[in-house]
């Protein structure tokens, strides 16, 4: 009996939790076959799943799934080409960031959603579109950390390299660098999470493929069905990347700490 | 050439003079050098629109921004439609992300069985982007103003509940066990030690809380709407009334900087007992 007790709080966070989503589901399932709410608005897990094989199997989730991961690619990667150094060199020379600081914070402040028909009115409905609005989503975050990066260096590492007669220059790539490496991590992946954002607000807006192309359409056409299971998709893309991207960050951790 | 030198140097300040304006400029050098190249680039915005280097039907000019500007705000319809529309939108979503979020933040801080069965619902809520669901909101709650209000509560509230139980569950326990070994009961521990001690967290989730529930708001409104500066901002998009666009976005601009402002001095108010370590 002690035994049980053990493994009960040992795993009782992930059962609880499990049987919680369980629950949810299950009422989920409950309300739509009882008709308390009408399964046209809302669906039911049992409809919904074999609409998620049945779109992997016609080939269609796998169409949207690789434009939006295109999309995605192509935006994530310039935002870091483009907000990495940016961000360092604001955290290293201090005249910079003082010149580029109202711009960054007005970017912070408003909703990037704004900007979309500056965008569309710019670059016309398409794939390029997306990948400036995914762009635009990302960049922020991205410089912003890089900026906390290179900002929280320790001091006495810099000392240290300065008494053994170091450039100011050898400093930044060899002491400076390494040591935001980890912030840049951390905010490799709180910006793909706005990337993400990002490209299924640009294809819901405007896109013609993709999984937030197929959330608009199915919603617009009433499909509650097809719509939840472009949702389920989209999360499952959102939990995957970002358990890659933790692990990542682990690993650069531990090199970091030995 | 040296008669322009013999000029400049003729009205150049006094050695004094120039002593103190190194001074100022050092003391503000973050305001000076931000604000010159915000002025910098609105001048070369100005420039390249008078010089039709970009075609000015698309990126407007600070002139014809200005020019929208004084038109639209005394444009009565324009307050009582559309701003006012997003206001109580905003309101309402904000008010009940925050009726929700913190009490329920706070007691799953306080209730571990209450955290482990909500916790992965939270998780899922919180990495679902909410703009995903806004098709099937508008399905169900209509274009009107509930829609929106409620995708502002949908983006406000998982910022408000992770916070609130980060708040508690980083109360330091010591003080706890001093609570309890003078003999607190439940609610004066609640009241006057974990309340304090959450506060930060919950300043951090009122902030982040604020921001998602007004891009929602905005958001939804773009998405469809009939009213509010978000539909204003696709309406005048689609009819590439740029100026008008850039205006609405200084709008929205003023009213976000403005909320930051008013939640920083209200956070400040909150904290100021707290000292300095």
């Amino acid at each position: 009996m002690v035994m049980f007790g053990k493994l009960w709080t040992r795993y009782q966070a992930g059962t609880v939790g499990t049987l919680a989503l369980i629950f949810v589901l299950a009422i989920w399932e409950v309300t739509a076959a009882l008709k308390w709410i009408d399964p046209f608005f809302i669906s039911s897990p049992s409809l919904i799943a074999p609409a998620v094989t049945q779109m992997w199997a016609s080939g269609v989730m796998w169409l949207d799934l690789r434009t939006s991961l295109v999309e995605l690619t192509v935006g994530f990667v310039a935002a870091a080409l483009v907000g990495i150094p940016m961000g360092l060199f604001a955290g290293w020379y201090r005249r910079m960031e003082y010149a580029i600081d109202p711009f960054v914070w007005f970017w912070y402040t408003v909703p990037h959603t704004a900007f979309y028909p500056v965008l569309v009115a710019w670059f016309g409905l398409g794939g390029a579109t997306i990948i400036i609005i995914i762009f635009l989503f990302t960049v922020a975050s991205i410089y912003i950390s890089a900026y906390a990066g290179m900002k929280n260096v320790d001091p006495a590492l810099i000392r240290a390299a300065r008494s053994y007669g170091a450039t100011p220059t050898v400093i930044f790539r060899h002491v400076a660098l390494p040591a935001s490496i980890p912030f840049i991590i951390a905010g490799l992946r709180l910006g793909f999470g706005r990337a993400l954002i990002g490209v299924v607000v640009g294809e819901m807006f405007g896109g013609m493929a993709g999984l937030g192309y197929r959330l608009h359409f199915s919603a617009a056409k009433l499909k509650t069905t097809d719509f939840f299971a472009s949702i389920f998709m989209i999360v499952v893309l959102g939990v995957v990347v970002n358990l890659l991207l933790t692990y990542v960050e682990q690993r650069f951790d531990r090199w970091r700490s030995a | 050439m040296k008669i322009i030198l013999k000029w400049t140097r003729s009205i150049s300040p006094a050695p004094e003079g120039r002593e103190t304006m190194r001074r100022l400029w050092r003391k503000n050098e973050r305001l000076w050098l931000g604000g010159l190249t915000v002025l910098a680039a609105l001048v070369l915005w100005e420039i390249v629109s008078q010089l039709e280097i970009l075609s000015p039907v698309f990126i407007s000019s600070p002139s014809q921004v200005a020019e929208k500007a004084a038109e639209l705000l005394v444009d009565k319809r324009f307050w009582r439609s559309h701003v006012w529309t997003t206001v109580v939108e905003f309101f309402w979503g904000y008010l009940s992300s925050i009726v929700v979020g913190v009490p329920l933040g706070l007691a799953m801080g306080r209730y571990r069985l209450l955290r482990h069965i909500l916790d992965p619902l939270v998780y899922v809520g919180n990495s679902t982007p909410r703009t995903a669901l806004l098709p099937v909101l508008i399905i169900w709650f209509g274009l009107g103003m509930s829609s929106k209000a409620i995708i502002g509560f949908l983006g406000g509230v998982f910022p408000l509940i992770v916070n609130a139980q980060a708040g508690i569950t980083n109360i330091d326990p010591s003080w706890l066990r001093v609570a309890q070994s003078f003999g607190a009961r439940e609610g004066m521990i609640f009241r006057q030690i974990i309340l304090p001690g959450a506060t930060p967290f919950l300043l951090a989730g009122l902030r982040l809380a604020f921001g998602r529930t007004f891009t929602g708001i905005i958001l939804g409104e773009m998405y469809v709407a009939t009213k509010g500066l978000g539909h204003t901002l696709m309406i005048a998009g689609a009819a590439i009334q740029m100026a008008e666009v850039f205006f609405v976005i200084g709008v929205i601009a003023v009213m976000g900087i403005g909320s930051v402002t008013l939640l920083r001095k209200f956070e400040e108010r909150v904290e100021s007992w707290r000292g300095h370590a």
